[in-house]
Formats: C-alpha cells, structure tokens, sequence
C-alpha cells in the first residue's frame, strides 16, 4: 500500500493542491512578475509617503479599489500607458529607460537594425514633476567599412 | 477535523484550508503578494530590526527566499525519477536532540541554505518519509515560540501529530514534526 493509499484511509480522498499549477504558470511569466512586484513595491512606499490609502489611489486613477489591490499584489502585467498614468497621479518617476552609448563610427559606417534595442529599464521611484515620457530608441550597432 | 491536500503524492501534503486552498499554497501565495508582505512588516515595525531593513528592502528578501524554495520543491515535484528523501534536502529536526529515526519528531525546514534565512514551513513527518505541512510563517523573531504566529503554529503541529495519533497511523507510520 502507497503512502497515499494510507493517508486516505485516514482522510478520505485526497485532492490536488493547485500550487504546482500555479507555480509552473508563474515561473514561465518569472521575467516580467520580478519587475512587477519592484513596481508594485514602489507605489505602496509612494502612497505610504503621501498617506493614501489604496481607495484614494484608485480614485485618483479613475479605477476601481479592486483594480487597485490586484495591481499592488505584484502580478500585474502593466501596459506603460498605465504605468505612465500611475506616474502622473503619484507625481513620481517610476521607471526610466538608460539608454546605452555605442561608438558610433560615422566614416564608412554601415547601419544594422538589432533584434532586441539595446535599451534596459530601472524601476525605482524619484520624486520629479516631469511627467513620464517613453523613450525606446532604436539604437544601431555600426562598424567600419574597412575598404573605404 | 483535519483534511489535506496532495503536493507531491506519496511525498509532501498539506492541511486544506478551504475548498480550492491548503496551507502550502497559501505560503506560496503570499511570500509573493507584495501588497500582503508590505502590510505584514507595517504591522510588525518591531520585526524591521530583525531584518536590518526597511519594509520594501524586507519585503524583497522574502519574495526572493520563497521564489528558490518553490522552485526547488516544483524541481521535486516535476521529475518523478527523483525519489530521493525530502529529509535533510528540505526538512530537519527541529530539535538538535532528534532525528528521523524517533517517532513524532518535530522538524524544520528553511527557506534557504544562506546563513540567515526568514521563511520557515512546519509538518508532521511520517514514517516512510512523507510529510504534512501543517503551516509556514516569515520570521520575526529569533526563537518561534517568541511570536504569537510561531506559537500558534506549534499548537497547530501539535494537534496535527495527535490527531494522526488517533487515527492509529503510528501502526503504519511514525509521526515525526516538521518545522521548516
């Protein structure tokens, strides 16, 4: 008789933990739930500091409380629209794109487009007035044309 | 009443907390649930001290000890050649007087292998080798018993190991308790 077998003697059918299923779901959407949870962390110190419960907030933001608390539980997937408007209403920079200086050899130079831009994001909030602006640039990697 | 639910069948269970929901899961959920870690280290100022951080800074921390811990049991449950015991890879006595060989020991298991680690997860081992969890709490302090959470969870161990007791599963299995 399995281990099983014997636990049901004692408690009857056993059923299945949904954690497995979960888990799997959420190691697969690991990349975007890691910066997710950073900009989640980031509102709540931000609202701390402004003394705004989370019903305030989702009135500023034109959503519902219920909107709110999914977004602050770290697995929301956010558009930069939103991050954008959250921004706004917070008043505070919440993530920045670095973008990153490539030598640029503008004598026989040759142009390529890159697969992925050469770009990364900081989530970390900074007190500013200015109102978020993206700026995804499309950066060319170049190189010399050796035959010039 | 105890009912559990299945994490790794014939390995790791955990006591259902409602229909859909055990106590496994409900770690799992909420060692990453920033708004709930964020309220839980605004309710227990006193437990940033023990952190030596700020709650975002301590929230961090939890969320990266539980993303390993899950990962390496999710590694466990997902390769079913690995029949390797939980014991001592997951689990260890809680008391550095027993082992696995006494009956109803009292184990722990940590978040992670670091030096200081934050997470723990109680059970009630049985004898072949399968454990019961029975509940998980974050660390706020040194020794468990010095948190009402650490105390209500060795209450609940308590009742667990002697409910199985009672059901006369020390015929088929020794039950040993697990403290992650």
């Amino acid at each position: 008789m399995t281990t099983h077998n014997k636990l049901e003697e004692v408690f009857g059918s056993i059923k299945k933990s949904r954690w497995a299923e979960e888990a799997v779901a959420r190691k697969q959407s690991a990349t975007w739930i890691n910066k997710s949870q950073d900009l989640a962390l980031e509102v709540l110190e931000v609202l701390e500091i402004k003394g705004w419960s989370q019903k305030t907030f989702a009135a500023q933001m034109g959503v519902s409380p219920q909107v709110v608390s999914k977004w602050l539980k770290g697995r929301e997937n956010f558009t930069l629209e939103t991050i954008g408007k959250i921004e706004k209403v917070l008043n505070v920079d919440l993530i920045e794109i670095i973008q990153r200086d490539n030598n640029i050899n503008t004598q026989n130079e040759k142009v390529f487009s890159m697969d992925k831009l050469p770009y990364e994001v900081n989530i970390g909030a900074k007190d500013s007035s200015k109102t978020f602006q993206s700026k995804v640039v499309h950066i060319a990697t170049t190189y010399a044309n050796t035959a010039n | 009443m105890f009912a559990i639910r299945t994490i790794i069948e014939d390995r790791l269970y955990a006591l259902a907390i409602e229909d859909e929901y055990d106590v496994f899961y409900e770690c799992f959920d909420n060692w990453s649930d920033t708004s709930y870690l964020y309220q839980f280290f605004s309710d227990r100022p006193q437990a940033l001290s023990y952190y030596e951080k700020g709650k975002k800074e301590a929230a961090k921390l939890i969320i990266k000890e539980a993303a390993q811990f899950f990962e390496d049991v999710l590694r466990i449950a997902q390769n079913p050649l690995n029949t390797n015991p939980l014991d001592h890879f997951i689990f260890e006595p809680l008391h550095s007087n027993q082992d696995f060989s006494m009956p109803f020991v009292q184990s722990k298991a940590y978040g992670t292998d670091q030096p200081k680690s934050f997470l723990r997860l109680y059970a009630v081992r049985l004898q072949d080798g399968a454990y019961v969890v029975a509940g998980g709490i974050i660390k706020t302090t040194e020794a468990l018993q010095d948190c009402d959470e650490g105390k209500a969870m060795l209450k609940t161990l308590k009742q667990l190991g002697q409910f199985l007791q009672n059901k006369n599963l020390n015929d088929a299995f020794d039950l040993g308790t697990i403290t992650i």
